[in-house]
């Protein structure tokens, strides 16, 4: 009576009545811990719910779906906003490998489009921690989604990222951890570090808080950054910089903002992503670098403060912010 | 955001909760057909409300809420005789409204429970409906499928073993119940954010 399927197994032959006395006498001793005895309760309830289910109506959904396609009316492409168009021409293939026991790993093909078994995701202003199934945890920030690729943890550990992130490698060299963002990818065997690449956001930038990573882009242009250093990949360049190590890049994950010489437009693009709200700029505040902490603050708070350095007034309706 | 991209985010959750829906109006309505009809109807409701809705109780809520409305409505339409009616009403009865929330987080529970079950191994989800379904013993399971009779327990074991893992999180995670369950989903409509876009604009970086 070792394994968790031994134990679900005494569950089950319990719930099925099939148990014989002996296999009752050690169910019982089992349900003594409470920690038996909530895995026991929660295969009784699953069980017993399963019971209400009409498992015959045939998994007929796929087709169903291609029904509901055919009747539903799709839009033309909605805007994109704020999408630098140069962006998509940056044939950015950014790999970061940590360089742990000197073992480098490139990524493999980017076009095939792998299934997803779970995904993670936060809406605007929320943030979660999880771990994944090979003992990494991570940090989502806001309105970002973190898909697992089919096979994590058998023969490599694969990704998708779509926002910001970050990531405690658990080590593991033999399994490389790889994390994909559109055309950029970025490897590792077991480091930590906050990823940004918001689409939005005119570069991805890359903190290394423990081991070291090598951050390259497809022209062979590469720096290797130890604990400490930080770097980002200029969408519209399509080049690598160090910049200075942003030791508070990782602060959202107490809910802090923070923004260190960040030009403005980013600056909206966080507020909006925080609070969940559009914000139009119609006063065109751009090119201006912008510095300060926000602790848990409100909207309005924010906004006000903001007024205090830039001259704008805002007018807001519903879920919408106008900058004039 | 793109069109698409929400197009995908619906396609994920249709996916998901579709067939534990139709289970579920399946249980009011008594009718298969109809039943398929009206969770159509809900998911079609969720296309066209998509910018406006704005669902604090969550996503999942929302679409047993209105499968129940729905199929309430079309048993009205129906002019059904008491009998079915009376059928219903044990779900809604004029029971306290956290009857009827318990009620509908027990729906939802099973639409999980129904999604993973299609999702185990075929020979896995084979042996669990003949025990779950028919209540057939191991031993008879093993006839049947010309399996030894530990086969069949150790397929059980790992349906239960996925089973629990989807509803109630891994094991560390087993204090926080049900709430892990599909969070990802509830999260997709978020008060001031327009549903499905708000997140999945992101996806308009794929090229």
């Amino acid at each position: 009576m070792n394994g968790v399927g031994e134990k679900n197994i005494l569950f089950h032959k319990h719930l099925s009545g099939q148990s014989t006395p002996q296999e009752e006498v050690q169910l019982k001793d089992l349900l003594a811990s409470e920690n038996d005895k909530i895995n026991f309760e929660q295969v009784n309830q699953i069980w017993d719910l399963a019971a209400d289910i009409k498992f015959d109506i045939q998994a007929q959904t796929n087709k169903e779906w291609r029904s509901f396609l055919s009747h539903i009316k799709v839009p033309q492409q909605a805007k994109i906003r704020t999408l630098n168009r140069a962006w998509f021409r940056a044939v950015a293939a950014v790999v970061a490998i940590g360089l742990i026991g000197s073992a480098v790993w490139f990524t493999g093909s980017l076009n095939s489009s792998p299934t997803i078994v779970a995904t993670y995701q936060t809406p605007a202003g929320e943030t979660n921690n999880f771990n994944l199934s090979d003992g990494s945890s991570i940090a989502l920030n806001n309105q970002s989604k973190l898909e697992v690729i089919e096979g994590f943890n058998q023969t490599e550990r694969k990704l998708f990222l779509m926002g910001e992130a970050h990531f405690q490698v658990a080590s593991d060299t033999t399994r490389p951890f790889q994390i994909q963002t559109g055309n950029v990818s970025t490897t590792v065997v077991g480091t930590a570090f906050n990823l940004s690449a918001y689409p939005e956001d005119e570069q991805v930038t890359i903190d290394v808080t423990e081991g070291i990573v090598r951050f390259a882009n497809n022209d062979g242009q590469h720096v290797e950054l130890k604990q400490g250093m930080s770097a980002k990949f200029d969408k519209s360049t399509g080049k690598i910089s160090k910049v200075d190590f942003d030791k508070d890049a990782t602060l959202w994950q107490k809910g802090v903002m923070n923004f260190n010489n960040t030009p403005f437009p980013e600056v909206l693009h966080t507020l909006e992503r925080y609070y969940g709200i559009q914000i139009e700029d119609k006063k065109g505040l751009e090119n201006e670098p912008y510095t300060a902490s926000f602790n848990k603050r409100t909207q309005e708070e924010v906004f006000l403060i903001l007024q205090e350095t830039f001259d704008f007034k805002i007018l807001t309706e519903d879920s919408k912010v106008v900058l004039y | 955001m793109s069109s698409k991209s929400e197009i995908r985010a619906l396609e994920q959750l249709f996916k998901t909760f579709q067939p534990g829906l139709v289970s579920f109006a399946y249980r009011m309505v008594y009718s298969e057909e109809d039943a398929r009809e009206i969770v159509q109807d809900v998911f079609m409701g969720v296309w066209r409300n998509r910018a406006k809705l704005d669902l604090n109780e969550g996503l999942k809520s929302y679409l047993f809420t209105a499968t129940k409305n729905k199929s309430l409505n079309h048993l009205k339409k129906r002019k059904e005789e008491t009998v079915e009616l009376e059928t219903v009403s044990y779900g809604l009865a004029a029971s306290p409204s956290s009857d009827s929330e318990a009620q509908l987080y027990a729906e939802e529970m099973k639409a999980i429970i129904f999604d993973e079950v299609n999702k185990l191994p075929d020979r896995c989800r084979q042996i669990f409906l003949l025990s779950r379904e028919e209540g057939l013993s191991y031993k008879e399971i093993a006839e049947r499928l010309d399996v030894s009779t530990k086969t069949v327990e150790n397929q059980i074991g790992i349906a239960l073993k996925r089973l629990k893992e989807r509803v109630y999180g891994k094991k560390r995670d087993s204090s926080r119940h049900g709430l892990m369950l599909e969070w990802t989903l509830l999260l997709l409509f978020s008060k001031n954010t327009e549903i499905f876009g708000g997140i999945l604009q992101n996806n308009c970086m794929e090229m």
